[in-house]
């Protein structure tokens, strides 16, 4: 029983969680017990093997694009107060108490004459840009309508439904999962428009997350993604891109793009995942035509990165 | 600095610059858990995210009973261990970025094809293999694990933010330390 005391302070010991007492307490004990001397040195080994080997923690950058994400997310949580709210504030700063319900019986039937007024007027009113769902997309490619909110699904959703919100002074919303040909569309044309390296990360992600079985991208998300893996300056963005396309079904220009990161992309992470994706493929004669052998050829005498380099021979040789 | 609980009053007021510094106070040791937890840099940042929407959505029903960040970190391991099971549930898992993919291409085909072993694959190698093995730990112990052996937090802390005793935490990393021990043994004799 002592000794089992003995063997459970030593391992406390290694994770610094002794007191000096305790601590003085097992040094003498190591000093006359062979066996748990020999145990405590078998104990520190592993700590120091599992310390190690500890995953590497998330950069600064990591760090902000989570942020920039969250606080994005947070403020399409926060709605502006609407009209009524409005309109039920001013009126209580401006009448005492005792009067607001009588203006609220006001504000409501006001309120009421002007619903009706939208509901039995609309043949007058301006025509909507879009009208039951139909989107202007050539408007928006133009870049004469924006899209001014994006929300992407949460990734604990079951639905993975996203949300546009289209235009400014007269908004549409439009929502839909990955299954409908508008919402790949609009997805691409917000991923083109936007600057936002954290929404082009987490888009790339959510696709990869929410892609329907037998999912067949709309050619303009897969232009979108594969222009982003080859020009984009934020390494995170391209690597974004490649993971989802990796997962779209294969075709010559995915495998011309990924070629290309393995040919021209800075980041070695982005070149391991080009290779190991290219290998993945398992594409035998159809990717190893002569054009192609000569410039894997060339990559190998040029990269730096064993791992890389490796692999690409490994391609070279049929991916066995 | 203003005290949380003033930051916490202010943010259940609607106040967003109040609770940005709630988060910015907390949320590196949030992302560092998740990821320590998950090894996975988009895993950690869901859970990132997931986290403080839930605090963003719960603050308003949050009472001070207990500290924000004990509170905080209380939902960090929550949405942890609930984001395993998800995955699990889902079969989520891609071949594209897991440890499977990289062990197809790994110590075995270069030593068998006669490459030269590049000395990161070898580490990388001892890492999917102790990763492999703190993964098959049940999760209450994978979380003692992470917290203790790749936060360095104390004990006390620890049993804090599980919602559980010292003694108890003690106990996980014990049983955890002797079934790594098990297990990992060819590599630890190397």
């Amino acid at each position: 029983m002592k000794h089992e005391k003995y063997k459970e302070l030593l391992e406390l010991n290694i994770l610094n969680e002794l007191t000096d007492k305790e601590q003085i307490e097992m040094e003498n004990h190591l000093l006359e017990c062979s066996e748990c001397s020999s145990e405590y040195s078998q104990l520190k080994k592993m700590y120091s093997v599992l310390t190690k080997e500890a995953p590497e923690l998330p950069t600064d950058n990591d760090l902000l694009n989570a942020r920039t994400r969250l606080f994005n997310s947070i403020n399409n949580e926060i709605e502006e107060p609407n009209f009524i709210e409005k309109l039920k504030k001013l009126l209580e700063s401006i009448f005492p108490k005792q009067y607001s319900i009588a203006f609220g019986g006001l504000t409501l039937i006001l309120v009421g004459f002007f619903v009706g007024y939208l509901i039995f007027n609309t043949s007058q009113s301006e025509p909507n840009l879009f009208t039951e769902n139909v989107i202007d997309l050539d408007k928006i490619d133009k870049g004469e309508v924006q899209i001014s909110k994006v929300n992407l699904p949460q990734i604990f959703s079951e639905k993975g439904e996203y949300e546009f919100k289209i235009g400014d002074e007269k908004p549409v919303i439009y929502k839909g999962t990955l299954n409908d040909e508008i919402v790949q569309k609009l997805l691409a044309a917000a991923f083109k428009e936007t600057d936002n390296p954290g929404f082009k990360i987490q888009t790339a992600k959510s696709i990869k997350e929410f892609m329907p079985k037998g999912f067949n991208p709309d050619a303009k998300i897969k232009e979108a993604f594969i222009h982003s893996l080859k020009t984009d300056e934020n390494p995170g963005v391209r690597k974004g891109a490649l993971q989802a396309l990796i997962n779209f079904p294969y075709d010559d220009k995915i495998r011309d793009a990924l070629l290309y990161t393995l040919d021209n992309d800075e980041n070695a992470s982005n070149r391991i995942d080009a290779i190991n994706a290219l290998l993945a493929m398992n594409l035998g004669s159809q990717l190893i035509n002569d054009s192609i052998k000569t410039k894997l050829e060339k990559d190998i005498t040029n990269e730096e990165n064993e791992v890389v380099k490796f692999r690409t021979a490994k391609l070279l040789l049929g991916g066995k | 600095m203003q005290d949380d609980n003033y930051l916490v009053e202010k943010a259940k007021k609607g106040d967003k610059v109040a609770f940005e510094q709630l988060v910015t106070r907390y949320d590196r040791l949030v992302l560092n858990i998740a990821y320590s937890y998950r090894n996975s840099k988009d895993d950690a940042d869901d859970i990132y995210q997931e986290v403080f929407m839930r605090v963003f959505l719960g603050l308003k029903n949050f009472q001070s009973r207990s500290k924000f960040s004990t509170w905080l970190y209380r939902i960090t391991i929550n949405v942890c261990i609930e984001f395993k099971r998800k995955q699990k549930v889902h079969g989520h898992e891609s071949f594209h970025e897991n440890e499977e993919s990289e062990n197809n291409y790994s110590i075995e085909s270069t030593l068998d094809s006669g490459e030269k072993t590049d000395k990161k694959i070898l580490e990388n190698e001892t890492a999917s293999l102790i990763l492999k093995e703190v993964n098959k730990l049940p999760q209450q112990l994978k979380m003692a694990f992470t917290l203790k052996y790749y936060q360095g937090l104390k004990i006390k802390e620890i049993s804090n933010m599980m919602n559980c005793t010292e003694g108890t935490i003690k106990s996980y990393l014990f049983t955890s330390s002797r079934k790594l021990r098990e297990n990992l043994k060819p590599i630890l004799e190397v």
